[in-house]
């Protein structure tokens, strides 16, 4: 544990004592400000000229600021997340490689799943300050319009946030552990990212497949694959056990490859 | 208190060492001499546990590098040809990182600290930045690294590289003093280096052990760039190319 402690610290250090992490934290900070400033237009616009949402003159239900302002507000910045993350976590084990650093990691007498945690754990940090401030918006609402506001799904897609990113991180850090070049990480961590995020988009056009004995529903398994699905389902107000499980799984999963990507480099 | 037997490495296909065997005794000094690309950061790496060997063992202090890695790596201080450093820290919290990841207890970092920086002549830089540093300061804080925990093995690859001359002498000198309460293994390409710091010399070349005697045997029929070349492109070395084997 203590190794952990002691990368976690340097990794922090290294983030905090460069520009790293005050460009991705002013990054993030500014552009979601802008986004929930949008979106606060956007909703007094449509409030003006229709009282809710119409389908052939019928109403189906009234503008709601979680539905219409924060809900697509955090939709959005989950998006914003598959640029974000990989930028964070590029350069984890890419820089250690360049600099050949990771030779002092790999000949010091500890245990190389202490080095992931820690580096792991690091990226965590910096992206739980880097969503903190992401409650502002929704306290914004609640103070202005506190007896109107239902904060179920707010208080569930803001959670899903953190899962997603934490999930995220985790994929980073395995793109970041394949190269010593910190774009290539980048750009391998964004299309991975983005791979997962948004697999379920196949889903409706996958039948069911035969594999030997089993039929295997495909649609289904590409929907439970996908991040985007999951977090989707988080912001309807849903908590449900399947979806924290599968966030457990994408962290443990991505965490065990990245492991077993810098045992294999090794090898040389 | 090292022994290796057997020791073969491949990178696909391609032979990096093969059959190496070589014994070290507590305390002593052995210089690794090859020609660029003859194996000898290749046989570093598998000493230290950083990368495994294709085939063959190695055992520090009695243990086995495979089956016991943490143990054997805790008895072993290590640097790499490029000093494994951290630009954005200082020589101080760097050193203490390393503490921390060699296992020293919490409260015994400061000293070991200490101890280290006044023994590589850090003093005046603890507290730069090691982006800031010259070549020589960096290559100190990278023997401070390898010395932090009073490893009783060392392993250096070409410790003196890029240092200016009274830096070179004055890293020899520290080598010199580790002799006899440590065993260092070092590598170099500078033969003059291996007569005065080592006892023994290992001349390996395209993987193999070309000769392993002690340095005073090697220099017996003149001079050691002679041997050493003649060990390396056999009896019919052209004269020629003795001059351009010095010290470079």
């Amino acid at each position: 544990m203590r190794t952990v402690r002691a990368i976690l610290g340097r990794e922090l250090k290294a983030y905090f004592f460069s520009p790293a992490a005050y460009v991705v934290l002013t990054g993030f900070t500014a552009l979601s400000g802008w986004l929930f400033y949008q979106g606060m237009e956007r909703f007094i616009r449509l409030t003006t000229y229709v009282q809710g949402y119409k389908v052939g003159g019928q109403l189906i239900r009234e503008w709601t600021l979680e539905d219409d302002i924060l809900i697509p507000l955090f939709r959005n910045l989950s998006v914003l997340l598959l640029i974000m993350v990989p930028a964070i976590t590029m350069r984890l084990f890419a820089e250690e490689k360049k600099l050949k650093t990771i030779e002092l990691l790999l000949t010091s007498p500890v245990r190389l799943f202490h080095i992931v945690l820690g580096k792991y754990l690091a990226a965590v940090v910096l992206l739980t300050v880097m969503l903190a401030p992401v409650a502002l918006f929704p306290a914004i609402i609640a103070y202005y319009a506190a007896p109107a506001a239902d904060l179920g799904p707010v208080l569930t897609g803001y959670l899903g946030l953190f899962l997603a990113a934490y999930a995220l991180a985790a994929m980073g850090l395995f793109a970041s552990s394949l190269t010593e070049n910190q774009i290539v990480a980048f750009i391998l961590g964004v299309v991975l990212e983005l791979a997962f995020f948004s697999i379920g988009l196949a889903a409706p056009s996958l039948d069911v497949i035969q594999v030997f004995e089993w039929r295997v529903p495909l649609g289904q398994v590409v929907n439970y694959l996908s991040l985007g699905n999951h977090f989707d389902s988080l912001t309807t107000g849903l908590f449900r056990l399947s979806d924290l499980i599968y966030f457990l799984c994408m962290i443990v999963f991505w965490l065990a490859a990245s492991n077993h990507s810098m045992e294999s480099a090794r090898w040389g | 208190m090292i022994e290796v037997e057997h020791l073969t490495k491949y990178y696909g296909d391609i032979l990096a060492i093969q059959d190496l065997n070589f014994r070290v005794a507590q305390g002593e000094v052995v210089g690794f001499l090859g020609p660029n690309g003859s194996g000898k950061t290749t046989t570093m790496r598998i000493l230290t546990g950083y990368m495994p060997a294709s085939g063959g063992r190695v055992r520090i202090g009695g243990k086995d590098i495979q089956e016991d890695p943490r143990a054997v790596q805790r008895m072993i201080g290590y640097l790499p040809e490029q000093p494994p450093l951290y630009n954005d820290m200082t020589v101080e919290s760097y050193l203490s990182f390393v503490a921390r990841l060699k296992g020293i207890p919490e409260k015994s970092i400061p000293e070991a600290q200490e101890r280290v920086i006044a023994e590589c002549g850090l003093e005046e830089m603890r507290r730069r930045l090691i982006g800031k540093l010259s070549k020589g300061y960096r290559q100190r804080t990278g023997l401070a690294q390898a010395l932090i925990h009073r490893p009783p093995v060392l392993i250096l690859d070409e410790p003196t590289i890029g240092l200016d001359p009274k830096q070179i002498t004055e890293v020899r000198n520290l080598i010199k003093n580790l002799a006899g309460s440590h065993t260092v293994i070092l590598s170099t390409h500078i033969l003059h280096e291996v007569t005065l710091t080592c006892q023994r010399a290992i001349i390996i070349h395209r993987g193999e052990i070309k000769s392993d005697d002690t340095v005073e045997n090697l220099t017996r029929e003149g001079d050691l760039e002679h041997t050493f070349l003649r060990l390396i492109e056999g009896p019919t070395a052209p004269a020629a190319a003795a001059g351009e084997g010095g010290p470079a």
